[in-house]
């Protein structure tokens, strides 16, 4: 009467190796390898605006996807928290209090330590000259507001990948 | 030997591929709409979070600005309330001088019309009188239990604007449904604390 049923599920013991990886950039972190793939940190963008409104539109865009978002109201605070926090990236805005995100840009580039981390600045200014100060203050692209979700995400993305 | 003439053959390799690149390039047409409708539907839940995240009545003009400055892209922006003595008065405004926004709140202007109607004025729809302001691009009614409580003006867009999209208008749309009853919200809960 009855049935007893049974299966035997094959499977590997996996190994977990932790290892440590160095960044073109310097820096240090660890990864772990899990049946042959690697498994890394989450990439972490820091949002630099003193505007609440395009701070909750770049979290929604960027949050669909695999990043660890940081958040700074000012350029000096920008500042602090790049080197604090290591970003891989960068989103900033221009016009802000305290610093503009012209001169935190200009003094991530002169930080040894973050000068490499790539800058998106986020500006109302389109036009070439504005273009071009920003270039030349070390930005590695910029979007215009009003943003659009699509171009913000590719420009994060080419430069994070 | 097949009797089916090469010409005739109905599996021509470039053919397909031309089926094939008209069928990629719709694809990416319906991938650019579906980003921009995303894009779209973003800023209609920016705009909604901030108004509604707003804790008193001075947040909520900031926000209203703040949504005018970078969802929708204007950096002269003004927003008029009710004066106590009548007419209406800028309570909020960025990239605009005392001047221009008396101009424009003076009677039977362009903010004055807005706030009596009830609708929205934009500038190129044909709709309403002229501004009387050449930089006008709209004025809109901030609504709350069926009157304006105050009235949204937007001048000059961004440079690289030439023009509101539909999308704009669906928040401009937005903020003249909601601001103007977390507006009137905020404002009563503040006259209350202070009661």
């Amino acid at each position: 009467m009855g049935a007893r049923i049974s299966c035997q599920i094959g499977a590997r013991p996996v190994r977990v190796a932790l290892a440590r990886a160095t960044h073109e950039d310097g820096r240090v972190v660890t990864v772990s390898e899990a049946g042959g793939r690697r498994l890394t940190q989450r990439k972490k963008i820091l949002l630099v605006d003193d505007s609440s409104t395009v701070l909750l539109f770049e979290k929604m865009v960027l949050s669909k996807e695999p990043y660890e978002l940081v958040v700074a109201r000012d350029g000096q605070e920008g500042l602090d928290k790049a080197v604090a926090e290591r970003p891989n990236l960068i989103l900033m805005d221009v016009m802000m209090p305290r610093m503009d995100g012209v001169e935190a840009t200009r003094r991530i580039r002169a930080h040894g330590e973050i000068a490499r981390t790539p800058v998106i600045l986020v500006t109302t200014r389109g036009e070439p000259e504005a273009v071009a100060t920003g270039r030349a203050a070390g930005c590695s692209d910029y979007v215009v507001k009003p943003i659009d979700a699509a171009e913000l995400l590719s420009k994060v993305k080419a430069l994070i990948a | 030997m097949s009797d089916v003439h090469p010409a005739q053959d109905q599996s021509d390799p470039r053919a397909e591929a031309a089926a094939l690149r008209e069928r990629l390039a719709r694809a990416e047409a319906r991938v650019a709409d579906l980003e921009a409708k995303l894009s779209d539907a973003i800023d209609y839940c920016v705009a909604l979070e901030r108004l509604h995240g707003a804790s008193d009545h001075a947040e909520v003009l900031r926000a209203v600005q703040d949504v005018v400055i970078n969802l929708v892209g204007s950096e002269e922006v003004a927003i008029f309330e009710a004066a106590a003595e009548g007419g209406w008065t800028a309570v909020q405004s960025f990239g605009v001088g005392a001047a221009r926004t008396a101009a424009v709140a003076e009677a039977h202007g362009p903010v004055d019309r807005a706030g009596a109607e009830g609708t929205a004025w934009i500038a190129g729809d044909g709709s309403g009188a002229p501004p009387g302001d050449p930089a006008l691009t709209a004025c809109i009614p901030l609504v709350a239990e069926g009157r304006a409580v105050a009235v949204l003006a937007i001048w000059r867009l961004l440079p690289h604007k030439p023009r509101l999209r539909d999308s704009d208008r669906h928040v401009l749309a937005l903020l003249g449904r909601h601001a103007g009853r977390a507006l009137l919200l905020t404002r009563r809960a503040g006259r209350a604390r202070a009661a």
